[in-house]
């Protein structure tokens, strides 16, 4: 598990805790992207249109949340891409940011694009706010210590309200740190982007099974991905997936690991004598005990 | 009146559907999808109703546009439903159930399967407990037919009414149902079923099982296929009726253009019975008999999920292998069957890989032909590049159309013995559903064909292209007709290759563009019905831009290196 950074450490050391140069590295080439995009209006434009038009597009579709939703986007970033998009959208958007630099150069761009009236950005760190006004709240790719963050960030959400979040593709694991959305609720959903990304989303839920919770366990909790073969485990968490829910993949069921298939092919699991095949990347969101 | 039969995939909802209806049954397509369903009429004493066979569903969440579809049938007020419910898996069935009992409609229940369980179903406390009939029956074998039959006959008298007790479905009420209704004995014995129902999905010896089960399948198609064209239709047509349609034609048109587009070489009278009919339905009996066993026996959902990692790197899932399956038989089935597919883009995507490179039954066999005379390995090495060059394209238009990747989640059923009326009667209803949707786009595309044809703007375009073939392609000049006359048919273009004297590797470049040209003109006209003009003109053009551009590419590679 990784170390929380100390405290002390500066705003404007985007390194990973563990010190990796990599990491570190391709972080501050996201940054000085970012920076570049703020000076140069057109490359701006490019840069967030292509890829961000899709990328909050998609991930609407997998949170599904109201037009009249108050959202957060917490480090909105130099130029506040996701801020924008979601704006336009028509949300109200309150954007948080901890680099004194980027919430200036942020407002600017706000004004520019004349959405002033649907967002505010705040020089607030991402851990010290109050979530419970809103509806819904994105995070930013980079921002670190996401575990943290992110756990902060969801303890603090009321009930139904959403936190969308972004992981780095199998590639990029080793630069950017990932955490499943399985981890904080079973209402999960992912979705693959483009340039590297993936998309979680996590819905509060009243009976929750909280982060901790599943941190003492943590020696016992795997995904079904990790089981061997012939193992059988009880399922503790399942996506919302009314075929999964059928053939007989729910909580409290015992759920047997039969054979996997090659090329990324899907697993052959088997509950109660009936079988399934189950899509990889969605065994990897079942908790099993 | 209509009557809708619901329930889970696998369930012997459709055996109940084929013991319910007589012959009067077909395929329909539910407005504004491309969801096909059957639909048949049927009769209980002297009252007729239509019996809908609803798409299977594991839910009613409308989470898939099957259950969409479910949940839009119960909320149009039918006559009734029949629930149809796995005495296997009773505990998902009761809570389908459920959530057809909260639609509030006359509602009667059918317990299949009971055959399979070894254990008893206490169906009165079911019926108690849900305030609905209960019927037990092992379809298959015709058991429970007739209390179905009776039960329906009282929701159309009016006598049953939708159930009074207020339920909602959750998973806890289910398991409870099922934990009081079934007494189940000590774990059966292990059958037959179990044993090669496991070997045949483990990777070994599934895998190397898969590539024998699926070159039989492919031996039977191509055996029966031609069987049937050469011993049954083509003479029934040659011997019989072509000489009659000719007189006819003769007595009353004199010699000159429009005579010989009704009856000349490619004459349209002759040509639009004879493709269809002919020379596809054979293999769509055959490729139907053999899919429809694979099916029914339960292999089929085996073979889509030990393929689904290689679909998968296309963004397809593994259960679209069934249109290549059919597209080595025919393209024009193989788009119909593509139907079924989630997204239009998918749908379109497939449709082109099959176009492009997924050679038809009568083009394989030109090849043959054509290649295995100089060298089996040609053969060989040919429909290794069909393959790759299918799932070349499937990748890089899953990239360029940003191709959402599907994943699986799928039931393995158990091996079961296909029965074989149940069969036929299916056979039936797809044949019919090829004569009624499939045969009238291609008949339009041969009448145009046929204009084309004789009033020489082929033969006027494949003097065009003399330079490109001779040029680039390095074939002589003579070989530019055949090519075109390729649109025609596929395997015109690959036979008169034959009786020119060429070279291995002209002969090899001549195969690889027929594989990958143009599909044959009926192709286009399915294409243009399914997805539009504008979608068949790409196609034409795309395959035929690529076909050129590869085999002008291995000559040209090929003269460097030999």
């Amino acid at each position: 598990m990784r170390q929380n950074p100390s405290e002390n450490k500066s705003k404007y050391d985007f390194s990973l805790p563990f010190g990796d140069h990599i990491g570190s590295f391709s972080k501050r080439l996201l940054k000085s992207l970012e920076k570049t995009c703020c000076r140069s209006d057109c490359f701006g434009c490019l840069y967030h249109d292509k890829i961000y038009r899709e990328l909050i597009k998609n991930e609407l579709e997998i949170a599904d949340i109201d037009l009249d939703s108050k959202v957060a986007v917490v480090g909105s970033g130099h130029y506040p891409m996701t801020v924008i998009e979601l704006a336009k959208k028509g949300f109200r958007v309150v954007g948080l940011e901890r680099d004194r630099k980027a919430v200036k150069n942020s407002r600017e761009i706000i004004n520019e694009k004349k959405l002033e009236d649907n967002v505010k950005i705040r020089h607030r760190d991402g851990r010290d706010i109050e979530y419970s006004d809103f509806d819904a709240v994105w995070i930013a790719f980079s921002v670190e210590p996401k575990k943290d963050i992110l756990t902060k960030v969801f303890d603090g959400l009321k009930e139904g309200a959403k936190m969308i979040y972004r992981n780095p593709k199998e590639k990029l694991e080793g630069c950017f740190s990932s955490v499943e959305p399985s981890r904080f609720s079973k209402i999960n959903d992912e979705e693959e982007q483009d340039f590297g990304k993936i998309s979680a989303l996590a819905v509060k839920e009243s009976d929750d099974m909280r982060f901790e919770d599943l941190e003492n366990k943590t020696n016992s909790v795997k995904s079904l991905k990790e089981l061997e073969l012939g193992e059988e485990k009880e399922v503790i968490s399942c996506p919302d997936h009314s075929c999964l829910n059928a053939l007989g993949i729910r909580e409290g069921k015992k759920v047997k690991f039969v054979t996997e298939q090659p090329f990324g092919g899907p697993l052959l699991v088997s509950v109660e004598g009936r079988k399934a095949a189950v899509d990889r990347d969605i065994a990897k969101n079942i908790a099993v005990a | 009146m209509e009557v809708l039969l619901i329930g889970p995939p696998n369930v012997g909802k459709s055996v109940i559907f084929n013991r319910l209806t007589g012959l009067d049954v077909g395929m329909a397509n539910y407005p504004g999808t491309t969801v096909d369903f059957k639909k048949g009429k049927a009769s209980v004493g002297d009252m007729e109703y239509e019996l809908i066979d609803v798409p299977g569903t594991y839910s009613l969440d409308a989470s898939n546009q099957a259950e969409r579809i479910a949940v839009e049938m119960l909320e149009d007020e039918p006559a009734g439903v029949v629930c149809v419910l796995d005495a296997v898996n009773l505990e998902s069935s009761f809570h389908l159930l459920m959530q057809v009992l909260e639609k509030d409609l006359p509602t009667v229940a059918v317990i299949n399967r009971t055959d399979l369980l070894d254990g008893f179903i206490d169906s009165d406390l079911i019926s108690q407990a849900l305030d609905i009939p209960v019927v037990t029956s092992v379809a298959t074998r015709g058991e429970g037919i007739y209390e179905i039959e009776d039960n329906i006959g009282k929701i159309l008298e009016g006598k049953i009414s939708s159930p009074q007790k207020e339920i909602s479905a959750d998973w806890r009420s289910a398991e409870e149902l099922e934990d009081r209704a079934v007494t189940t004995s000590d774990a059966a014995e292990e059958t037959w079923q179990d044993r090669w129902g496991d070997r045949l999905i483990k990777p070994f010896p599934g895998i190397p099982l898969a590539f024998l089960i699926l070159g039989l399948m492919f031996l039977f198609v191509v055996g029966a296929g031609l069987g049937l064209r050469n011993y049954v239709f083509l003479p029934f047509f040659e011997g019989v009726l072509f000489p009659r349609i000719t007189a006819l034609v003769e007595r009353f048109l004199g010699e000159g253009l429009f005579r010989n587009i009704l009856i000349g070489e490619y004459g349209f009278l002759i040509k639009a019975i004879e493709w269809p009919i002919g020379l596809v339905l054979p293999y769509i009996i055959s490729f139907y008999t053999a899919l429809s066993i694979l099916e029914d026996s339960g292999y089929l959902p085996r073979l889509v999920v030990l393929i689904d990692g290689i679909f998968k790197k296309m963004g397809l899932s593994g259960s679209h292998v069934i249109p290549f399956l059919l597209g080595y038989g025919c393209a024009i089935p193989s788009i119909m069957s593509t139907r079924t597919m989630d997204s239009r883009k998918k749908r379109m995507i497939v449709s082109t890989m099959v176009s492009l490179s997924v050679p038809c039954i009568a083009q394989s066999g030109a090849f043959i032909a054509l290649l295995a005379e100089r060298s089996a390995m040609l053969v060989l090495i040919l429909f290794l590049f069909s393959v790759s060059a299918a799932f070349l394209f499937g990748i890089f238009a899953g990239k360029i159309f940003k191709i959402k990747e599907t994943r699986m989640v799928q039931e393995v059923p158990e091996l079961l013995n296909p029965d074989w009326k149940i069969l036929g009667k299916k056979l039936w209803i797809r044949i019919k559903h090829y004569l009624s949707k499939g045969v009238l786009p291609m008949i339009v595309i041969i009448g145009a064909a046929s204009i084309l044809y004789e009033t020489g703007v082929l033969i006027f375009v494949g003097e065009a292209l003399e330079p490109i073939i001779t040029g680039w392609i390095g074939l002589p000049s003579e070989a530019s007709t055949p090519l075109i006359l390729g649109i025609f048919r596929r395997e015109l273009a690959v036979l008169p290759l034959l009786e020119m004297e060429l070279t291995t590797l002209q002969l090899f470049v001549g195969a690889v563009i027929a594989l990958f040209y143009v599909p044959c003109i009926a192709v286009l006209g399915v294409l243009a019905k399914e997805f539009g003009i504008h979608v068949s003109a790409g196609v034409l053009a795309f395959t035929s831009v690529f076909s050129f551009f590869i085999g002008g590419l291995i000559m040209q590679i090929g003269l460097l290196l030999l």
